[in-house]
């Protein structure tokens, strides 16, 4: 038997309890089914042993212990609850009550809150102590988060899970006693601090100390928080899919929470980002409740679903028959499900025989397949748990930090726990609070710089065996000179000297690890990538590139791999005559699509939103579509490791159709017939085409 | 049996536990043959000397002179004393006002709201001078019986009552305690 599982007896309220050794009290206890109150414990951070409510009393000692410090003894004999020790943390709780102002009438928490819970469980119906009514300030400078001073109760949570769960140690204490407060950095405001608001902090407050802006006030008055729904599903927002538990009363979305306890295998743990968090709370877009045609005055109007899919059919139907599928195409937003990504395809491809289907993210896609084609090898990403796996990190183009937060996050916690090299190339929205090197580079430098870095790597002697592969790579930069381009861009003799240092760095680490955006924006992201797939196979180990490239949409990679997404550039000189947009959100379609708009006779656009833009004024008819909260399905993750089944989170107002449903429909009226028709025939078909097997 | 003599008062508050006093429904109809509200902004009486009673009650905290004067005379004159709400038992959203000097908030209410023009800060000396902070009224005079909530549920204020005319000092179970 190993050592670490011997157990030991202690004994819990007169039970006998065998428990093992390296455990304090409050776990047995808790293992044990004995309830013993808490507030700055939390099973996901540290034990603190700062608000004494957890205290017990040990082998009959005048003095109580904090059970969430204290660690079990053999023989021990434990009490946790008596009248001496009911007395000590009622008068506990009153102290915490009345050190600020904790007036839960007017506080958005309230309901929902762990202090008051324990208040209103502890029978607290007034206080003995009196507050000193002394104002505390407010943070009110981010727009998703609050922080109240005046409803803080200092038990540090939210400063260890800073610390630990996401590694970035923005918050700590500052002052002393009854002055003591939790400060961003030293003493700044949350939105100038180095704090990149993913709101572990909020999540984990037992109090409303901090508060989300996004739906305060919705646990309602008294106790009826028991109408809460609480639904375990990913976020699909960015293709990290991390998972998410979504609280939901009267199909109204109050919160998004992460996984605290963390989950290994995910995406920093199971933590969220601020879009995950906070995007689909902050979305304040029209919807588009029913199907809607535009009359001979030009106006909308109010249609049925029959009545406008008949419509869609028939013109569609005419112009493939008259003049071909040529004049017809197809674009659906990459944030789809697998599922509508595949009967999108289907239907326009199969159905319509259309000339041409894309996703709004085709371009970047593109630009993906000509850089691998043409740095000539198969392009294997790594997963993204080797960021934390990497002792350099690499972030070419800070616009990756943006679009997915939770890469700076996981950088982040490699750098200040395990000590690994943050190194940045970009511009200086980045999120990173503690960079090793940067360089400042805008966007369209990013191609140029990555040769540079690429020429200053081969420079140095590698660690790795000279290949016919490599000497192809010597090949195509021979001619790139790394001071004239840092000249070009702008950037000083010490900007050089910090490139040389990358290099060497680079070259040196033992895991390198490179982070790259993938915008879309044709040839240029396309020489980006060229360079970085080429720097990345220099540092290549097993069958997996040291890459992680971030892609624009949320299922991007599902589109790209079904198909949906087009490999060709949308043709010169089209010809369209009618075409079918699935939007997902207000995003006008990519301007090489655009390029036909003026021409259309029919333009058809389905999306959970009104349409703005050419899409308003191009559009005869418009079709109602869930948003992804309304819809479940599958979801390819970033770097097409895995496909993922997310669940609905809420209901569809009345009036608007399951997306796919829409899509068979249409097909119907096509007169294709589909080798798969029920909602397990179609994921398990797209899985195929994304998985392989 | 001879029916309880119950005061109630409203002092720094909106009267809302009042409301949720009269919203007891069937509740009413059992007490009201075993009390007698003598003084009560429900009735319209309104004698600050109290007579004896048997109860007194304190809806709204403490924040003028006024008001402390009241809730001292009946302290003075009933038995057992109920703090009704969280105005009285905690201070309420009236401790608001608290960090900000007395001058500026009367300052705030008579000049500077959006709906004042040309205001003046009433100076009659009859008024009432607000105190330094409003407080909640255990915090000037013993209180028996605590019953929080804005405001509390007519079943709290139910309870309370008929456990006081059973002769027991109640103290709320936790489902009747809530502070919002």
């Amino acid at each position: 038997m190993e050592k670490n599982i011997e157990k030991i007896k202690i004994t819990l309220d007169g039970k006998d309890c065998r428990v093992n050794r390296d455990i304090t009290i409050l776990e047995a206890a808790r293992q044990h089914g004995i309830y013993i109150p808490t507030l700055c414990h939390h099973p996901a951070v540290s034990a603190y042993g700062g608000c004494r409510l957890c205290m017990v009393e040990v082998d009959g000692a005048p003095r109580l212990a904090a059970s969430c410090v204290t660690p079990v003894r053999d023989g021990m004999e434990v009490v946790t609850s008596n009248g001496k020790i009911i007395e000590s943390r009622r008068i506990v709780l009153e102290f915490l009550f009345s050190e600020r102002n904790h007036n839960c009438m007017f506080c958005g928490q309230s309901g929902d809150c762990e202090l008051q819970n324990l208040a209103y469980e502890m029978q607290m119906d007034h206080l003995s102590v009196f507050s000193s009514f002394d104002e505390f300030p407010i943070d009110i400078t981010n727009e998703y988060m609050a922080l109240d001073h005046n409803r803080c109760i200092l038990c540090g949570r939210c400063i260890r899970a800073c610390r630990e769960i996401t590694g970035a140690h923005v918050l700590d204490f500052v002052n002393r006693g009854a002055k003591s407060i939790v400060s961003f950095d030293l003493n700044e405001t949350r939105e100038n601090s180095t704090c990149f608001k993913c709101g572990v902090c909020m999540e984990i407050c037992p109090t409303g100390a901090i508060f989300s802006r996004l739906r305060p006030y919705s646990a309602v008055k008294g106790h009826d928080k028991k109408k809460w729904r609480k639904i375990e599903s990913i976020c699909p927002v960015c293709g990290m899919l991390c998972p998410t538990e979504s609280i939901v009363s009267d199909n109204t979305l109050l919160k998004v929470n992460s996984s605290p306890l963390g989950i290994a295998n995910k995406p920093d743990g199971g933590q969220l980002c601020c879009r995950g968090r906070f995007d689909v709370l902050a979305s304040t877009e029209e919807r588009l409740v029913y199907p809607m045609m535009k009359n001979q005055e030009g106006n909308w109007q109010k249609t049925g679903w029959k009545e406008a899919l008949g419509v869609v059919a028939e013109r569609f139907n005419h112009i493939r028959d008259s003049q071909g599928g040529k004049a017809l195409f197809g674009i659906a937003a990459g944030m789809y499900a697998n599922e509508n990504l595949l009967l999108f395809k289907e239907l326009m491809i199969r159905g319509w025989k259309a000339g041409y289907v894309d996703t709004f993210d085709g371009a970047a896609y593109r630009s993906f397949l000509a850089a691998q084609n043409k740095a000539d090898v198969t392009v294997r990403e790594s997963a993204f748990d080797a960021i934390a796996g990497a002792d350099a990190i690499f972030v070419f183009g800070s616009d990756c930090c943006r679009s997915h937060p939770i890469i700076p996050a996981m950088i982040t916690k490699s750098v200040m726990n395990k000590g690994a090299k943050a190194i940045v190339v970009g511009d200086e929205e980045h999120h990173l609070p503690k960079v090793h090197h940067f360089l400042p580079v805008p966007e369209e430098g990013l191609p140029l710089l990555a040769s540079a870095l690429l020429k200053k790597v081969l420079d140095l002697r590698l660690p790795t065996a000279e290949t016919p592969e490599r000497k192809k790579v010597r090949e195509s930069v021979r001619d790139i000179d790394p001071v004239q381009i840092m000249t070009h861009l702008g950037l000083d003799k010490k900007a050089i000297i910090t490139l040389d240092n990358m290099a060497n760095l680079f070259a040196s680490a033992v895991r390198p690890m490179i982070v790259t955006g993938n915008s879309g924006v044709g040839e240029k992201d396309s020489r980006r990538l060229l360079d970085i797939i080429r720097l990345a196979s220099l540092a290549s180990h097993g069958d997996a590139l040291p890459l992680i490239i971030a892609k624009p949409n949320g299922n991007s990679v599902a589109a790209w791999r079904i198909g949906t997404s087009s490999q060709e550039k949308p043709p010169k000189g089209n010809g369209w005559k009618a075409g079918f947009v699935l939007t997902a959100c207000m995003e006008d379609p990519p301007r090489e699509i655009l390029d036909g708009f003026e021409a259309l006779d029919f333009l058809v656009v389905a999306g959970p939103f009104v349409p703005k833009g050419i899409l308003a004024r191009k559009a005869e008819i418009l079709l109602p579509s869930p948003t992804w909260m309304e819809e479940d399905g599958d979801y390819a993750s970033m770097d097409g490791k895995q496909v993922v089944y997310k669940k609905k989170i809420l209901d569809a107002p009345d009036g608007v159709s399951d997306c796919r449903e829409m899509l068979l429909k249409l097909a119907e009226h096509t007169g294709a017939i589909f080798q798969y028709n029920t909602p397990d025939e179609i994921r398990q078909f797209a899985r195929q085409r994304i998985t392989g097997d | 049996m001879e029916r309880a003599t119950i005061a109630t008062v409203w002092l720094e508050g909106c009267a809302g536990c009042h409301m949720s006093f009269l919203d007891i429904d069937e509740v009413l109809l059992d007490l009201l043959p075993r009390i007698e509200l003598t003084d009560s902004p429900i009735t319209d009486f309104k004698d600050f000397n109290f007579r004896r009673v048997d109860v007194g009650i304190i809806e709204g905290a403490i924040g003028n002179n006024e008001q402390l004067e009241i809730a001292r005379r009946l302290r003075d004159r009933c038995k057992i004393l109920v703090a009704w709400g969280d105005c009285a038992v905690f201070g309420g959203i009236n401790t608001l006002r608290n960090a900000i000097a007395r001058a500026d908030v009367l300052k705030c209410a008579y000049i500077d709201s959006a709906s004042t023009v040309d205001g003046i800060i009433p100076d009659d000396k009859e008024l009432p001078v607000l105190l330094q902070k409003t407080v909640p009224v255990n915090r000037m005079v013993e209180v028996d019986v605590y019953v929080p909530g804005c405001p509390p549920s007519p079943e709290a204020i139910a309870y309370s009552l008929t456990e006081i005319l059973e002769g027991r000092i109640p103290v709320l179970t936790a489902d009747m305690i809530h502070f919002d």
